[in-house]
């Protein structure tokens, strides 16, 4: 296929030998998150293993738009069993952005797959075909920038000069091995290399794969970083369709100089916003400009005038702003002082979220701290100083005090404590599925939860939440109108959720329905195939509703289909590609029946069922509901409807998990996937792997 | 000043509080007292914040100022629900006037980013006014 480089690298750290996979050996999976569910299925024989054991395998994988002009695609995804959920260590994923993806093309591979556990500590130093296994001694305990500045000047041959790098020759062509370029690294810091259970892997200043501890399972295995260097090019089928495309999304669903600002608000539309438009959020003033993953029209990323916080997006800081300005009567450097913290150290920002706001509960409830029942010593009194976050992130990466029992992530810690169930029952601890922190509300917007807890992880995919619930319930909150009647927004996205036509009812009927069963799946073969398997970016897709597009339209799903065959010279429909998307679903759906997956464990903390204010009780005037609006069809009558103070109905979540099995063809008694599903989609291995451990029936 | 500024003005009008008012207005309540803010944010969901006193309530508001809210997908706001809050004020700080200022002011706007601008002008005025007593005696 065009645009596939053509190999992947297979790393085996312990024997410190490379192999490579032909691409065409995987090609029915494309990229990313396909390619690599389809290795690891392969690689790895018993699927019931720790994360941490030297057999897991962490795939990374890029796509073939990684690298071209397919505008929001310079990320790649990485699969692997992973520490961080709870009870189970699923089979799961994470992604990051930056420069990694397309660097590794330009250096001739798809995809690296990392096996096996080094005896001691290890960096890979890949500059095209010449792949080198290196001590890593000097680097194990360096921060993850400390690291990448160590690698970079290793791989210019230890000179500062321009002119005596080996692969800066100006008089040499691109295509002949010259490149202006540092290496592109991605590193692990503290939190990996002490196997806590919220490693990230970092790239750059503020490119992180945090949400499914990764870093850690690279510390298990005693590998330190991966440095990338390339000066190859990607082959596109049809150059000039691509730039025509780029150019039609640009002129179509792209802010331009001439167009009226729109009066929802700027920067709304998922695929067409101002370069970096959103700046640093309303974190502190200062100036910034734009920076972007490579290949993205949308740079929503940053470079900051006092370099604090380059990089860093939404959560990388946003753990730590409401501390701050409680701290210091608005925001400071101190929240981007905090993220750079997080980088440094690489740890799941997530986790620090939750985490102190949990432990923040408990200290004020004289629970935790020092001579208390959970013993902690923090400085409370700098929380909202950067210095705060530094005590508690060194502690945990570092499993020091109550570190050590931080770094087994909340679920683990919780449970130690003996407060695990009282607490999710309740709500103070905000861990909705699989020991994950609740992002979205399960209750209110079910896409979100429901599709969460049928897979493995916080789905972090704002497809629909940016459309259903934020556009609407701040216009609701601003007493403005939201950007289009209900109705309307209904019926784009029934024409636009191909080929299951799914409408977005959100009603205390609607959410139990089988039109909400269409809806999740569609969301999950769709986020499968186009966006984790073709790294096509959350920040700019699915665009269902755009400012400037025609008739308020988004590019989805013109868009993504045509970029991709542009680049692959395929001519598949988004039909096809959301088949695909099925198709990957359902081997990931496998592989967690393999590890013991059952319909009785999908079940969401206690809080969802039985607690309908939202967050921790904390005294009766703290329990109101934040507006949440959202599209409903009530008699007859689409209308967006405020749905706050919802809990699920237990008995009908699983009603209509029984419904969405059928839809998929999954068993309804255990919601493993069914020999006659798999086989039609091309997974007959699949089903027989199944069999062979009585996991299909 | 014009007749409906004057009535605009006297919207704010409060009145001096006790000097034992004044120390419960400036108080910081205890975990079961608080008051909760909303943290939303449009990529990264809601958090829930506890907040114990007419300060931290005011310093919450300001942080997401109004007006800067609508900012694409890092678009923050910093939610307190009115209604909550004037109870608050009133139960648990004793200050029913300022809680019917409020409950009065935010009855005329439908848009949040006003009423809160319309919250932390009483708030503010109240912390002021307090401070003012207790450093005179
Ligand atoms: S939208 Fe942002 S995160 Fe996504 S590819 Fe572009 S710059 Fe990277």
């Amino acid at each position: 296929m065009k645009g596939h480089m053509g190999k992947i690298l297979r790393l085996d750290l312990t024997n410190l030998n490379t192999k490579e996979i032909n691409t065409s050996e995987y090609e029915e999976f494309v990229g990313g998150h396909g390619l690599g569910s389809a290795i690891f299925f392969d690689a790895v024989k018993d699927k019931t293993i720790s994360a941490f054991h030297p057999d897991n395998v962490i795939t990374m994988m890029t796509s073939p738009l990684c690298g071209t002009l397919a505008p929001a695609t310079g990320r790649i995804e990485l699969n692997g069993i992973s520490p961080q959920p709870y009870p189970t260590e699923w089979y799961s994923r994470s992604n990051f952005g930056g420069r990694f993806s397309a660097m590794l093309k330009y250096a001739g591979y798809d995809g690296i797959v990392i096996e096996g556990k080094a005896d001691k500590p290890t960096w890979i130093n890949i500059v095209n075909e010449d792949v080198e296994f290196k001590d890593a001694e000097s680097l194990w305990g360096l921060d993850a920038w400390e690291t990448q500045e160590e690698i970079w000047t290793d791989v210019s041959g230890n000179s500062t000069s321009v002119d005596e790098r080996e692969w800066y020759q100006t008089e040499r062509g691109r295509d002949e091995g010259r490149t202006t370029q540092k290496p592109a690294v991605a590193t692990i810091g503290a939190a990996g290399e002490n196997k806590t259970r919220s490693g990230a892997i970092i790239h750059d200043a503020g490119n992180g794969a945090g949400n499914a501890a990764f870093g850690s399972v690279w510390g298990s295995k005693n590998l330190k970083a991966i440095s990338v260097l390339g000066t190859k090019s990607v082959e596109v089928a049809n150059p000039s369709a691509l730039l025509k495309s780029r150019e039609w999304a640009e002129d179509n669903y792209n802010n331009q100089e001439s167009d009226p600002k729109p009066n929802w608000g700027s920067g709304v539309g998922a695929f067409g916003g101002v370069p970096g438009a959103e700046g640093f959020g309303n974190i502190a003033e200062e100036q910034v400009r734009p920076q972007g993953c490579v290949s993205c029209h949308r740079c929503t990323r940053k470079r900051t005038e006092s370099g604090h916080g380059n990089e860093s997006g939404c959560v990388d800081f946003l753990f730590y702003d409401v501390h701050d300005e409680q701290k210091h009567g608005g925001p400071t450097k101190e929240t981007a002082k905090a993220g750079d913290l997080s980088q440094r150290y690489g740890i799941n920002v997530y986790f620090l979220e939750e985490g102190i706001n949990y432990l923040k509960h408990l200290h004020e409830r004289g629970i935790l701290g020092e001579g208390k029942e959970i013993e902690a010593s923090l400085p409370w009194d700098e929380l909202g100083n950067a210095s705060f976050a530094k005590e508690l992130i060194y502690k945990v990466s570092n499993k020091e005090g109550i570190g050590e029992d931080l770094a087994m992530g909340l679920p683990r810690a919780a449970k130690k404590w003996g407060r695990l169930e009282q607490d999710l029952n309740s709500g103070l601890l905000g861990l909705q599925y699989w020991g994950y922190p609740q992002h979205y509300d399960a209750r209110t917007e079910v896409e979100w939860g429901y599709g969460s807890i049928l897979g493995e992880r916080d789905i972090n995919e704002h497809d629909f939440n940016w459309v259903v619930y934020w556009q609407v319930s701040l216009a609701k909150l601003f007493g403005r109108n939201p950007p289009v009647k209900a109705e309307k927004l209904a019926k784009i996205i029934k024409d636009k959720t191909i080929p299951y036509n799914a409408v977005p009812n959100y009603s205390n009927e609607g959410i139990y329905s089988k039109n909400m069963a269409k809806l999740v799946a569609w969301h999950r073969h769709y986020t499968r195939f186009w966006k984790q398997s073709l790294q096509y970016c959350d920040w700019a897709y699915a665009d269902f509703l755009n400012p400037y597009g025609p008739e308020t339209r988004g590019i989805t799903p013109e868009g993504e289909t045509r970029f991709f065959n542009a680049v692959t010279g395929k001519d598949i429909s988004f039909k096809e590609g959301m088949e695909i998307g099925r198709k990957i679903w359902n081997l990931d759906r496998s592989i967690w029946a393999l590890q013991g997956r059952h319909r009785d464990q999908e079940e969401f903390a206690g809080y969802t069922y039985d607690v309908a204010s939202w967050g921790p009780e904390i005294s009766p005037h703290a329990n109101y509901e934040v507006p949440y609006y959202m599209p409903v069809k009530e008699d007859g009558e689409w209308k967006y409807k405020n749905v706050a103070s919802r809990s699920l109905d237990k008995e009908k979540f699983n009603e209509w998990k029984t419904k969405f099995y059928e839809l998929e063809g999954w068993n309804t008694e255990t919601g493993r996937p069914k020999r006659e599903t798999l086989e039609n989609l091309g997974l007959g291995k699949v089903a027989d792997e199944l069999e062979q451990k009585n996991k299909i029936e | 000043m014009l007749e409906k500024d004057k009535k605009k003005e006297k919207d704010f009008n409060l009145s001096k509080p006790s000097e034992e008012q004044a120390k419960k207005i400036l108080s910081e309540v205890g975990y079961g007292d608080k008051i909760a803010g909303v943290r939303m944010h449009a990529m990264a969901g809601n958090t829930k914040e506890p907040l114990g006193s007419l300060r931290e309530v005011d310093n919450f508001l300001k942080a997401k100022a109004p007006g800067k809210l609508i900012k694409g997908q890092t678009s923050s706001v910093n939610y307190i629900d009115p209604n909550a809050l004037s109870s608050w004020i009133k139960e648990v700080l004793g200050d029913s006037e300022l809680a019917k200022k409020i409950e009065k002011n935010i009855d005329k706007e439908d848009d949040y980013r006003k009423q809160a601008k319309t919250i932390r002008k009483l708030i503010e005025k109240r912390i002021k006014q307090s401070r003012e007593l207790i450093s005179e005696n």
